[in-house]
């Protein structure tokens, strides 16, 4: 045992999966404190209701822990893919639950602490979030409508033609040239 | 075909309605150019997804344990459901295919309905030493798996309650957490690691009350790899403390054994 040791620093996401798929609940404990306030964030987004959005969240890492061992770093990030865990367990929720409310929603719109506390890491969070919002605001209104019903509203590609009031076809295109733009914007930016 | 590619943004953000999705997802598996641009735009969503965090309440997360402790032993009986969305989306994806209402209804049913064939098969499972024994200080046999995950509903409920109170305690250099909730007048005590005590031996939890008096709150067993969430008689209220000790089978009427931990309420 060293007298003098430096504490060991976490490890990166990608570990803390792998070791999560074997069923490591240290690391599950890690993963959740470092990705559960981005994935509540959306999710109480999505919802617009903090129970919800505790429910789907609870759903998220479950399904989190139970597909740990199919996750591939190589396909994707850990954070993207629990933003589509979440994602995708908020949509379900407010199409099963919500369908008669009004979902439309501004992006942006959002309450709530912020809820990382590192020097570091809300230095570097500031700087991605600057950029994302500054790409946010280049889109047109028209894509940034689009993209922001579908994502954050949790509507069909149908519903969002039926909101904006324009062709399925336009829908569809403008929320895919949203995410090209932005995508573009972010890649410019690194 | 055109049309096709043109899907890539309403499937990326979830967007599209069951058939679509799966008429989508056979694109993507022949598609690389569509694989290639979705990971991109997941990317950016998830960039997206980080701008406005909220830190979650904190119980929440001895929630999530507590739920996913219970599908342990799912995924270790069951281990390819194919029912799963998958990383990519490129492999089928049944369970979001499926109708809307009838996902609605299965989903309804998963979660703990679905700890019923774990909980059947599994003898050795943590949460049938949990919740089989003892809320209080009566040995409760799993009767049957429907009871025993109504009371790993219990667990949950109590972990996610509106007023739920996560503490821990060291007992024996392993951390353990009690998690009150005064609504409901319940707890739960969670621990990965407990140390499996003497022959026949069980934990108990006591309620040190305002007047000095010491009340049960349950009695538990850990399973061989020291995994127990046990729900406890009684939140908080009238609490200044909650003691851990090590009692004969059954649980005591009063403590016997010694002190291995205590909460300050």
């Amino acid at each position: 045992m060293h007298l003098v040791s430096v504490q060991d620093p976490e490890p990166p996401p990608s570990a803390l999966v792998a070791q999560v798929a074997q069923g490591d609940e240290a690391a599950f404990r890690m993963l959740y404190a470092r990705m559960s306030p981005a994935a509540y964030g959306l999710a109480v987004r999505v919802t617009r209701d903090e129970h919800m959005a505790q429910d789907v969240l609870q759903e998220a890492f479950s399904d989190l822990w139970a597909q740990a061992d199919r996750f591939d770093p190589a396909v994707s990030s850990v954070r993207s893919w629990v933003t589509m865990l979440t994602h995708r367990r908020a949509v379900d929720r407010v199409r099963r639950e919500q369908s008669d409310r009004d979902r439309v929603t501004t992006w942006g719109h959002s309450a709530g602490e912020r809820a990382y506390d590192s020097v570091a890491e809300v230095v570097e969070l500031r700087a991605e979030h600057r950029r994302v919002r500054q790409a946010m605001a280049s889109l047109t209104d028209l894509q940034r409508d689009a993209l922001d019903l579908a994502f954050t509203g949790g509507l069909t590609h149908t519903e969002v033609a039926e909101q904006l009031d324009i062709p399925l076809g336009t829908a569809k295109t403008r929320i895919r040239d949203a995410l090209r733009s932005l995508r573009t914007s972010l890649e410019e930016d690194l | 075909m055109n049309d096709t590619h043109d899907l890539l943004g309403a499937y990326c953000t979830d967007a599209l309605d069951p058939a679509e999705r799966k008429a989508f997802e056979a694109h993507l598996a022949t598609c690389d150019p569509c694989r290639a641009e979705a990971a991109e735009f997941r990317e950016v969503l998830a960039a997206m997804a980080d701008v406005d965090p909220i830190r979650p309440p904190a119980a929440l997360e001895e929630a999530v344990v507590a739920r996913v402790r219970a599908g342990v032993d799912v995924r270790a009986s069951a281990p390819s459901q194919a029912a799963e969305p998958t990383q990519t989306g490129s492999e089928p994806i049944t369970e979001p295919v499926a109708d809307l209402g009838e996902q609605a209804a299965r989903r309804g049913r998963r979660g703990w309905a679905k700890a019923a064939p774990w909980m059947a098969a599994a003898a050795a499972g943590a949460l049938l030493f949990a919740t089989g024994v003892g809320v209080g200080r009566t040995q409760v046999p799993a009767e049957s798996a429907t009871a025993t995950s109504a009371q790993m509903a219990d667990v949950v409920a109590v972990a996610s309650a509106a007023d739920a109170h996560v503490m821990s305690v060291d007992i024996m250099g392993t951390t353990s957490r009690l998690v009150t909730s005064d609504e409901m007048d319940k707890s739960v005590f969670l621990a990965s690691e407990l140390p499996m005590p003497a022959k026949g031996m069980c934990y108990q939890v006591w309620r040190v009350t305002e007047d000095g008096q010491m009340v049960s709150a349950g009695a538990f067993t850990p399973d061989s790899d020291g995994h127990i969430a046990a729900v406890l008689e009684g939140g908080s209220t009238d609490v200044t403390k909650f003691m851990i000790t090590m009692e004969p089978p059954g649980g005591s009427d009063h403590p016997t054994g010694e002190m291995l931990g205590e909460i300050d309420a």
